[in-house]
């Protein structure tokens, strides 16, 4: 189910009176929930819905099984890389298998001139398959650094592992923040409710109005870049670059929202990252769930940046290879995710890569120029790193940045997209005025908004945008990862 | 949790009788818009036909037969209920409307040809967007080419997100702007030939479905019952497709059988003089206003022969 369809606007407001009005008592209220995200799955193929029972069901065990060896650590530890390995098995099978085959079947074919006809199978890729196994990750190896006590309930870590409002874009949760607000009693709580509404219709704005426009022009010029000049690729690039931010932000910002509404609160997963002032601090703010995950589980295992310089870039390479893979099995991912590390390592030797902790121009209302430029900087690379990942192949990759370099630089006629761009410009000014607060809507406490029939307008001036400008129902892209 | 549910409606539901409202009233407003599609029922909804012949059949009938021509010639009153891009099984639906709201008529020109009895997909969904709020409308057609959900439950929705089904210009196009484009349901196309569907011709297979055989049968032998005259007509077809259709023999074959069981005339036009002319055509299967207007009095010259409205 998708959260921009007719059934998720049933579905929401129909969960959340059984959830508050109908089922009393958190572990009744889990199982409700547990029973609504498998229907909000099961909805897209409910054949899918066993995959994430199992994957629940071997975090579930190897949890119980860690707590029963406590005092063995070397059998905590079997038990938890067999969990790891069980779940990274399942999620090679679905994501990896074939990517792999034919690159090994490329491999033989170019090498020895071997034909492997065997190697490619007709899979279907479940959606979220990523967002849920990091997160059912998570807990066992969380169980197993002693963050988190294993739970004996299991409709409780069924519930952590399928909550529906993150379940196939995430935030990807860690049991540490989510789990143990499974675990006790939630009370309706009216401001965080009407924020989190706020926090959602922010979301669909970035989701239906700007993410599904650009990619309408951005699926039917992107084959055509040939014929394009030099400036409208770059404007291509960073209309993509705008509707991979709304697509995905606006997923998040619906999912945090309706969490909000059931008394949850996930971890923030964007922090405005196009106004960042340097690579490092964009990849500080943008996905934050999967960067903190990859940081903790495998970054600072081995061995962070406690380490010499050139295990600190081994590193990066590492973590950033593992971070292409894991949005795409392909290797136009991987390639942004080793040009993202080749950028990161730039500033590792410089020494400057922890810079940049806070936001910029903080309590100003515009950037010094310095910053300015720092972030078009940023930006202009964050783009080059998205038209990587957008091409649907290396081949493309590569032609689509010789065309810009070679193709007639400008034509008028060609460069289009600006009523969305605008739309674009238009929602960033109004995240840069809020970039201090969690989301852009959060605006009860400035006046004149906090006259309720002021924030009224506001939002009736939303919904009439989005019933006017509403794209075509797109999935949201991070859905295939 | 109560002021949230209480803020939450105070919110949405004076807003959306709004929205209907202001849906209503510009769906009330929108029947009169002179898009073709919508024009096409304007007369018939509000039952000001009261026609002694009706024409019926697709867009081959709908560009093809003047009822200005019929009427001066036979001294009657004809309205062409033609349904673009349509085979008989929205026909009839249409035919079903129309008589409910009409007056019975004395003579029926059926169309026919090789797309007929075919199911087609794609109507053109647009044209019933006025008459949301008609119930026999409702009843009738929506459930052939349902509506989304959003179209059904989100009032002014399907109006203004006409732009991406590229059907329509835009929300001006429901807009009355007093122009007419129909002539008593018929539209003389005034477009000069281009070839087009000429190379399909002779790929285009003469399919008869099942169910819309049943539905044309039922429909001939109610006419037959209440006494209403049945001319089938094979309107032009540009020779270089005749040629071309190696389905002919069958349709042709088709017909007779069911002309024969209901004895009813056939009229056949495929083989007239200007069929070998492209000025009187646009395209393979469609004359134009020059081409429509001579076959419509020929029409017209052979039905008053064969004295039916008499």
């Amino acid at each position: 189910m998708l959260f921009n369809s007719f059934e998720f606007l049933v579905f929401c407001p129909l969960v959340f009176l059984l959830y508050w009005f109908v089922v009393k008592g958190h572990k009744w209220q889990n199982l409700l929930i547990v029973a609504a995200s498998y229907v909000f799955y099961g909805w897209w193929d409910w054949r899918f819905l066993g995959l994430i029972a199992l994957t629940s069901l071997l975090s579930y065990g190897s949890g119980l099984l860690i707590e029963r060896f406590t005092g063995n650590r070397k059998a905590q530890r079997t038990v938890s890389a067999a969990n790891i390995v069980f779940n990274l098995a399942i999620l090679f099978i679905f994501k990896y298998y074939n990517f792999f085959a034919e690159s090994l079947k490329a491999l033989l074919h170019s090498t020895l001139g071997y034909e492997l006809d065997w190697a490619t199978m007709n899979i279907i890729l479940p959606v979220g398959i990523s967002f849920y196994t990091f997160q059912a990750l998570s807990y066992s190896i969380d169980v197993y650094r002693r963050k988190v006590r294993a739970t004996h309930d299991i409709v409780e870590l069924f519930a952590y592992i399928s909550f529906f409002p993150q379940l196939v874009a995430g935030p990807i949760e860690r049991a540490t923040n989510l789990l143990p607000q499974f675990q006790r009693d939630r009370k309706f709580d009216y401001s965080q409710a009407v924020d989190g509404m706020r926090q959602m219709l922010w979301g669909f704005m970035k989701k239906l109005v700007i993410a599904d426009n650009c990619a309408l022009l951005v699926d039917e010029q992107w084959a055509n870049y040939q014929h394009l000049p030099g400036v409208s690729i770059f404007l291509l690039g960073v209309l993509f670059t705008i509707q991979i931010y709304c697509d995905f932000s606006g997923y998040s910002d619906i999912a945090i929202g309706c969490a909000r509404l059931f008394g949850f609160n996930l971890m923030r997963n964007f922090n405005y990252p196009y106004f960042s002032r340097s690579i490092p601090e964009f990849w500080r703010r943008w996905h934050i769930s999967l960067m903190t995950w990859l940081r903790d589980y495998i970054y600072f295992p081995l061995g962070g940046s406690r380490c010499s310089r050139p295990k600190i870039i081994r590193n990066v390479f590492i973590v950033w290879a593992l971070s292409g893979l894991w949005h795409g099995a392909d290797w136009t991912f991987v390639c942004w995710g080793l040009y993202h590390a080749t950028l990161l390592t730039i500033y590792v030797i410089l020494g400057i890569n922890t810079k940049y902790q806070h936001n910029v121009a903080y309590g100003r209302l515009l950037p010094s120029i310095k910053e300015f430029l720092q972030m078009a900087m940023t930006f202009v690379l964050a783009v080059f790193g998205w038209m990587i990942f957008r091409a649907e192949s290396m081949e493309q990759a590569i032609g689509i940045f010789k065309a810009m370099a070679s193709n007639e630089f400008y034509n008028s006629s060609v460069v289009t997209g600006g009523t969305y761009l605008l739309f674009g410009i238009i929602a960033l000014a109004v995240e840069w005025l809020q970039r201090e607060k969690q989301h852009a809507l959060q605006f009860s406490d400035i006046r004149p908004f906090n006259h309720r029939a002021v924030r009224w307008a506001v939002y009736y001036l939303i919904i009439l945008i989005l019933f006017i400008y509403a794209g075509t129902g797109q999935t949201f892209i991070y859905f295939q990862f | 949790m109560k002021k949230f549910i209480k803020y939450c409606l105070l919110f949405i539901l004076p807003a959306y009788l709004l929205l209907a409202i202001v849906d209503y009233v510009f769906s009330q407003s929108a029947k009169r818009s002179s898009n073709y599609t919508i024009e096409a029922w304007y007369d018939l909804m509000n039952g000001d036909i009261t026609a002694d012949a009706v024409v019926m059949g697709s867009s081959r009938a709908w560009e093809h037969v003047n009822p200005l021509i019929l009427d001066s010639i036979l001294s009657v009153n004809t309205y062409n209920l033609g349904m673009d891009g349509r085979s008989f099984d929205s026909q009839i639906l249409k035919y079903h409307l129309y008589r409910e709201r009409n007056s019975k008529p004395k003579l029926i020109i059926q169309n026919i040809d090789v797309f007929s009895l075919i199911n087609r997909a794609g109507i053109k969904k647009i044209q019933f967007f006025p008459y949301f709020w008609d119930k026999s409308m409702r009843a009738t057609f929506f459930p052939v080419e349902p509506f989304t959900v959003w179209e059904k439950y989100l009032p002014m929705y399907r109006f203004v997100h006409i732009n991406s089904r590229s059907e329509m210009p835009g929300l001006s196009a429901f807009i009355p702007d007093g122009k007419k484009t129909l002539t008593k349901g018929y539209r003389g196309e005034t477009k000069t030939w281009n070839g087009m569907a000429l190379a399909a011709v002779d790929s285009i297979p003469f399919l008869v479905s099942d169910t819309i055989a049943q539905q044309f049968e039922t429909y001939l032998a109610e006419a037959k019952a209440e006494g209403i005259e049945v001319i089938f007509v094979y309107c032009p077809i540009y020779f270089g497709a005749t040629q071309k259709m190696t389905s002919l023999k069958s349709i042709y074959d088709y017909y007779e059988q069911v002309a024969g069981k209901y004895m009813i005339p056939i009229l056949d036009y495929t083989h007239m003089s200007l069929c070998e002319d492209t000025s009187y055509f646009y395209n393979a299967m469609h004359l134009n206003k020059k081409g429509s207007d001579i076959f419509s009095d020929s029409l017209a010259n052979d039905i008053k022969k064969m004295g039916i409205l008499k």
